[in-house]
């Protein structure tokens, strides 16, 4: 029993704290496109910088 | 299909690389130049942009020590286009942060005090792309930027309410007794109150909307569902003895939030704002002097020009505002305003209409009033409103969950009153079990989710379709009203005759000089005919506006002009002087599309009944009428776009369709517009549907598209009517308790949504 409360417990606390996570990717606007990082994160940086240096 | 060296993406055309950006990039890493290695001087078309009076309407920073403009790009293509414009700084130094939003294809740039706007613009050009500056209003972006993340707060929420009951749920469902019971209950409760109080709140004030003009619509029915669901639940857990329905409620309303979210993004992507302003996004006037100022040039944008404003208007610009023609004689392309495909000659003093398209040369113009007192932008602002109060119609679904609502709580609330005498707390238990079971799923998503798979399909077809309630209305019409010039007919004109017919190339080559600069219809025409002849390099011509032009070439005196146009017969006439004789002429018509004749004998077939509406004269209105076979007591001519809107309300249920905003009038007064050409935004704003580079056979497309859409809403309708009312009778008869009911409710739901993609797939 003890065991069960402290796993529903832990499972409150992840469930808020991801709740809370999301509201701050919302308020940092990550959601506000969701196309652009998609190409974004397919730059090459080494060669960039490599080519900037 | 050819793949891309470069970036690997897929693309239509035989090339090594699938946009300017790969290759400049590809070849930059091979070890040839930086994408952006020398900007070259600045190009007249950007150089405006840099004075200062201009560039402060674009530069949104509040601070001294920097600039910030936004940019349409047209020309994004890759991910290659997004590294490059986000490594813009690293090619040239004036920028120094860029962010681009693939979305909505704007670029944002921070750059030094030190740049120019024109300058960024002309780096941007030299990467291969084609920037427009853009000027939108803080508060409006704000404001959009706000709702959409409140409603994905809300949408959050609703997911992580709906998961986290269901894993109460189960184990009670599976037999969980006693204490452990009773606590995960008590969980479920507390769970459940943020949805309550917070995922459910537009459902309240939708509803109190609708409650004010005495209506009921869907939203009031789900919020007595969320309410009847809590408080019952509420009451069977305090008195530790019956069913709780915290997890089948909140899972209803998240389906709900997330149907309604998807397809309000759908429809986002196309509504804007102001019309007037998206017309005239890239004009730039040139201001010769103004009347209590010294003389100076000066460039001003739309909204900087003033009354009394002495403007240089430039070939081929758009008038700004109403006012009076300077300049001894001007040709005007007044297509936009009327709908007439020749050009009108305008005298000194006369007066010219903003919308008027200059197709002559430079001609000097006195602005009356400004821009947004024109009698365009009143027409265009009040056609606005009319339009957003034209969408609030009754739809089948408004219909069909109003009265659903109406007969459900009607039903439960006679059925309370004569047994709760002899049920006891049984008879509101059967009342729940009807309300939870007839609860409007397939009213609430079912048909949401249709609309927005229709306009995604619509979408990728090259349909714009501004609201989904298009859908519906288009199934009620019968009849279809035809703009003629540009619609029936194709734009450009068509050379019938050349006399003499073997009219020699070098003549043909003087011809095109005479023309080059210019962009008259006729002009046009012969560009496009002779396109394989060069062109007599002619330096000077001269304009004789209405007349034609005229040019010493080669020590001959050339002359082309328009001999006189035969209104009955369509014919515009042409005449080509050599030294004062004439040589030849070259005579004109309008031609009708090839697909005319067949969409209309197809709507024809159909028990269609197709009209014609046009300010042309009746002779050639009864011509095109006869070539496409529309019914000559279904011809409307020489109409104003007065009388063709008054037209258009009496012919209501009607379809027009009309070729963009010359027919803004007769649009936006329709049930339901089609518009095949025109500027996109502003086009877009009056129409209903968007098709360009869509020929006439897509109406027949895009009505039996709806038509498809239209049979699966109300499929979805029919079977929830059955299913709500078998299960209602269930419910009332007792064989179906509220627990069933909730996880009956579901069950509906999934079979609405699988019925809906697989019919919509």
């Amino acid at each position: 029993m003890t065991t069960i409360l402290f796993m529903v417990s832990v499972a409150l606390l992840l469930s808020v704290s991801f709740v809370g996570f999301y509201f701050w990717a919302l308020s940092s606007g990550q959601y506000d496109d969701l196309e652009t990082p998609a190409h974004r994160m397919l730059k090459d940086e080494g060669k960039k910088n490599e080519k900037l240096n | 299909m050819s793949t891309c060296t470069y970036c690997q993406s897929s693309f239509y055309g035989q090339s090594l690389f699938c946009c300017q950006s790969c290759k400049l990039l590809s070849n930059w890493l091979e070890g040839g130049v930086a994408p952006l290695n020398k900007l070259n001087s600045v190009s007249a078309k950007w150089l405006k942009y840099n004075q200062l009076v201009l560039e402060s309407t674009f530069n949104s920073s509040i601070g001294i020590t920097e600039k910030k403009f936004k940019f349409y790009i047209g020309g994004l293509q890759c991910s290659s286009c997004v590294h490059l414009l986000e490594d813009f700084s690293n090619y040239f130094p004036d920028v120094i942060y860029s962010k681009l939003n693939y979305s909505s294809r704007t670029l944002e740039t921070t750059s030094k005090i030190s740049s120019s706007l024109g300058t960024i613009c002309e780096a941007i050009e030299q990467l291969g792309y084609e920037p427009t500056p853009i000027k939108e209003s803080a508060d409006y972006e704000m404001a959009r930027t706000h709702e959409n993340r409140d409603d994905l707060k809300r949408l959050g929420v609703a997911a992580a309410i709906a998961g986290n009951l269901m894993l109460f749920s189960i184990p009670v469902y599976v037999g969980l007794e006693g204490p452990l019971a009773f606590i995960f209950n008590w969980i479920s409760f507390f769970i459940f109150l943020p949805l309550l109080f917070y995922v459910a709140v537009p459902f309240y004030k939708k509803s109190w909307g609708s409650l004010l003009v005495r209506r009921i619509n869907v939203d009031t029915m789900i919020v007595v569902a969320l309410w009847t669901g809590f408080a019952l639940s509420t009451y069977n857990l305090l008195q530790n003895f019956g069913q709780i329905y915290f997890d089948s409620t909140a899972s209803f309303i998240f389906l709900i939030v997330a149907t309604r979210y998807w397809l309000k993004r759908q429809q986002d992507k196309l509504i804007h704002k102001n019309i007037f302003s998206d017309l005239f996004t890239n004009e730039i006037y040139e201001v010769k002097s103004e009347v209590r100022l010294p003389a100076h040039t000066l460039f001003l944008s739309l909204y900087q020009i003033k009354k009394e404003h002495l403007l240089v208007i430039k070939q081929n610009q758009l008038i700004p505002c109403d006012g009076e023609l300077i300049s001894k004689t001007a040709e005007f392309d007044l297509s936009f305003l009327t709908g007439e495909a020749f050009p009108q000659v305008k005298l000194r003093g006369e007066k010219v209409r903003a919308g008027s398209r200059l197709v002559s040369a430079l001609c000097d113009f006195h602005c009356k009033t400004e821009a947004i007192d024109s009698e365009l932008s009143q027409a265009l602002a009040k056609l606005e409103i009319e339009h957003e109060s034209k969408s609030e119609i009754q739809t089948l679904s408004d219909l069909i969950s109003h009265r659903l609502t109406l007969v459900v709580f009607s039903l439960a609330a006679v059925f309370f009153a004569f047994t709760y005498r002899y049920l006891g707390i049984e008879a509101f238990q059967r009342c729940l079990a009807l309300i939870t079971i007839a609860c409007p799923c397939a009213v609430a998503f079912g048909t949401p989710l249709a609309h927005s798979l229709g306009l995604k399909k619509a979408l990728r077809k090259g349909y714009f379709i501004k609201s989904s309630a298009v859908f519906e209305k288009l199934s009620h019409i019968k009849k279809i009203i035809f703009d003629k010039t540009g619609t029936l007919t194709l734009p450009q004109l068509s050379l019938v005759e050349i006399f003499p017919p073997n009219l020699c190339n070098e003549y043909k080559s003087v011809i095109l000089g005479l023309e080059n600069a210019s962009l008259h219809p006729v002009a046009l025409t012969l560009k496009a005919l002779w396109k394989e002849m060069p062109t007599a390099s002619i330096e000077k011509v001269t304009e004789v506006a209405g007349q034609g032009v005229e040019a010493n070439y080669s020590g001959h005196l050339y002359q082309l002009s328009k001999a006189y146009s035969d209104e009955a017969h369509e014919i515009m006439q042409v005449d080509f002087f050599v030294d004062q004789l004439k040589v030849a002429s070259l005579s004109f018509e309008e031609k009708v599309k090839p697909e005319a004749a067949l969409v209309i004998s197809k709507f024809n077939q159909l028990y269609f009944k197709t009209m014609m509406l046009t300010g042309d004269i009746r002779h050639r209105a009864l011509a095109v009428a006869k070539s496409v076979g529309i019914k000559f007591e279904n011809v409307y001519f020489e109409q104003s776009l007065i009388s063709k809107q008054m037209l258009v309300k009496k012919e209501n249920p009607c379809l027009f369709v009309g070729d963009g905003l010359n027919d803004v009038a007769a649009l936006s007064e329709a049930y339901v517009s089609f518009a095949i050409q025109g500027a996109f935004e502003s086009t877009l704003q009056v129409s209903d549907i968007y098709a360009p580079k869509k020929n006439l056979s897509s109406l027949l497309e895009i009505i039996d598209w709806s038509h498809k859409i239209h049979q699966t809403v109300k499929t979805n309708l029919a079977f929830a009517l059955f299913y709500n009312l078998a299960g209602g009778a269930c419910a009332l008869l007792g064989f179906i308790n509220p627990l069933v009911a909730a996880v009956l409710m579901p069950i509906s739901s999934a079979l609405i949504i699988a019925h809906t993609t697989w019919r919509l797939r």
